[in-house]
Order: C-alpha cells, then structure tokens, then sequence
C-alpha cells in the first residue's frame, strides 16, 4: 500500500455510502495527492468515489480487483519521471460547454434541433479537452427520456466527459426521474466549473 | 458545540452537511423510508432541495431535523 505524498491507497470494503466518500474526501483535502486508488466493494460506493473523484479534477478509471472494484483518480498534473506525457496533460485545456437550449439558433425550431444534434455529435471531436458538458434551462431535456441526442452525450459520459445536469431546470420541468445520462447538479457547482475550466463556450 | 447551530439551507448537498456534521446521518437514515431509497447512495451529491423534490420529502422539516441534530446535546461527530 503507497501512501506517500502523492499517492495514496484507501480501502472502504465493507463500508457503505456515504463513507468510502467522506473517506476520500479526507484524503484528496490533504492536498498534492496525485494517484488515489480506492477499494470497494458495492456499486453504490464505486458510482460515488468516482463521481467525487471527477468532481475533485481527477481522471478516474475502474478496475476489477479480485471481486472488488479499485476506482483510480488520476489528477493530470506533471509526475516526476512522466514529463513528456505529463507536459502534454498540462497543455491541454479544460474546456466546458454551457449549453442552456435544446435546439441551436433561431429561425426554425425543427432546424434548431436538428443543429443541436448535429452539434453534440460532432462535439467530441474536441477530443481529451472537451472537460464538462453543463446543461440547463431547455437544454436538460437533452438528457432525459426521450430525447434523440441520448445517445450522443451518453457517448461523450461514457469517453470520461463530465455531464452536469441542472436539478433546478429538471425539477422545473418535472423531468428528475426522466434524467437518463449525467450527473443532476446546482448552481453552486456549476459555477465552481465555470471557474475551474480554462475555457467555457456559452450556447443559449 | 456551544450556542446556535450552523446555518443548514436547501442548497447545500448531503453530501456537505454530512462533510461538517456527521452526526446527521442518522437523520438522513431515518428520511430514507420516507424516500423509499437510499438518499446517502443515491442522492449524495443533490442538494436538500433537490433531493426533497426527488423523492418527496418535506423540505422544510428536513432542514429543521438537520438542524436540531446538530444543535443537539448527542453530538457524536466522527
């Protein structure tokens, strides 16, 4: 077990939510940690360490270990005998796309949604920078039942995008329990990306 | 812990009012039948009024527990 400065090792086997998160939490507020690997054994945990982990600005990845599950936030900061890797995380930026309407420009709504889907599914192409996809406002329906670019953001979660969706909006649209992909958040946390990403593309 | 409680408010996220005050999770415990779920699994990372809206909880009170609990004689944090 590794828990040097940078790397850390944590086994909540056997503990049930919300602990293996607090415990996390404890660990990644020491400050400098670089490599955390987390051992658990339900999904409810694997599901919340990650998310924390990924909310914290680690790049995490689950692996099977034995019959448990090791989650492994990695913070995309310069390790010492990685630098030419490491240089090419650090030049990458964090870009977040805001988008807060489900059908892009103005003029004809059909055409609109058909941008809009056109747009999410050509928004990987960013590749590694494209960081978090925050949606708000009409754009929450986006992710909910039903919507025809479900599986275009499922893609992107999937690839390691950060999906915040706006519980506000959810709520007021009576769309919570339709939410299909993506993380239900507040305005706090958006906010807190905004400021965290190098750069943020507003789509209203 | 002496004199009035930390201010709790629907925006905080369990997961925060768990952070500074542990103790509350008995009362998120004592919510979870009324939710008829796992708010500490499922609903870690919403805020209390999110997780009100989601699964039907009065906000209100829930807030108020939160409340007495940490205002309370038993403060068992950690």
């Amino acid at each position: 077990m590794d828990n040097s400065g940078k790397n850390h090792e944590l086994d909540c086997r056997g503990l049930v939510c919300p602990h293996p998160v607090l415990r996390t939490k404890e660990i990644v507020e020491l400050g400098g940690v670089q490599r955390l690997t987390v051992l658990v054994d339900n999904e409810a945990a694997k599901e919340n360490v990650s998310r924390f982990l990924e909310r914290s600005g680690f790049v995490v990845r689950v692996d099977f270990r034995g019959g448990d599950l090791a989650v492994t936030g990695t913070r995309e900061e310069i390790e010492a005998g990685q630098e030419p890797e490491a240089w090419e995380e650090a030049e990458l930026r964090k870009i977040l796309v805001l988008v807060g309407t489900d059908r892009l420009g103005t003029g004809d709504d059909d055409l609109g949604r058909k941008l809009m889907a056109s747009f999410l599914g050509t928004l990987k192409e960013m590749g590694r920078e494209l960081w978090c996809l925050v949606l708000l406002n009409a754009g929450v329906k986006l992710a909910t039942a039903g919507s025809p670019v479900l599986g275009e953001i499922q893609q992107l979660a999937d690839s390691g995008v950060m999906v915040l969706v706006c519980g506000t909006c959810l709520n007021h649209f009576q769309l919570l329990e339709h939410k299909q992909v993506g993380d239900t958040t507040n305005m706090l946390d958006i906010v807190t990306h905004m400021q965290m990403a190098d750069l943020v593309i507003p789509l209203t | 812990m002496a004199g009035k409680p930390e201010f709790i408010t629907p925006e905080m996220t369990i997961l925060e009012v768990l952070h500074r005050h542990r103790q509350t999770e008995a009362v998120f415990r004592r919510y979870e039948q009324d939710a008829k779920g796992c708010l500490l699994c499922q609903a870690l990372f919403a805020t209390l009024a999110e997780a009100a809206a989601k699964y039907g909880l009065d906000l209100d009170r829930l807030v108020g527990d939160l409340e007495d609990c940490v205002a309370g004689p038993t403060d068992q944090a950690g």
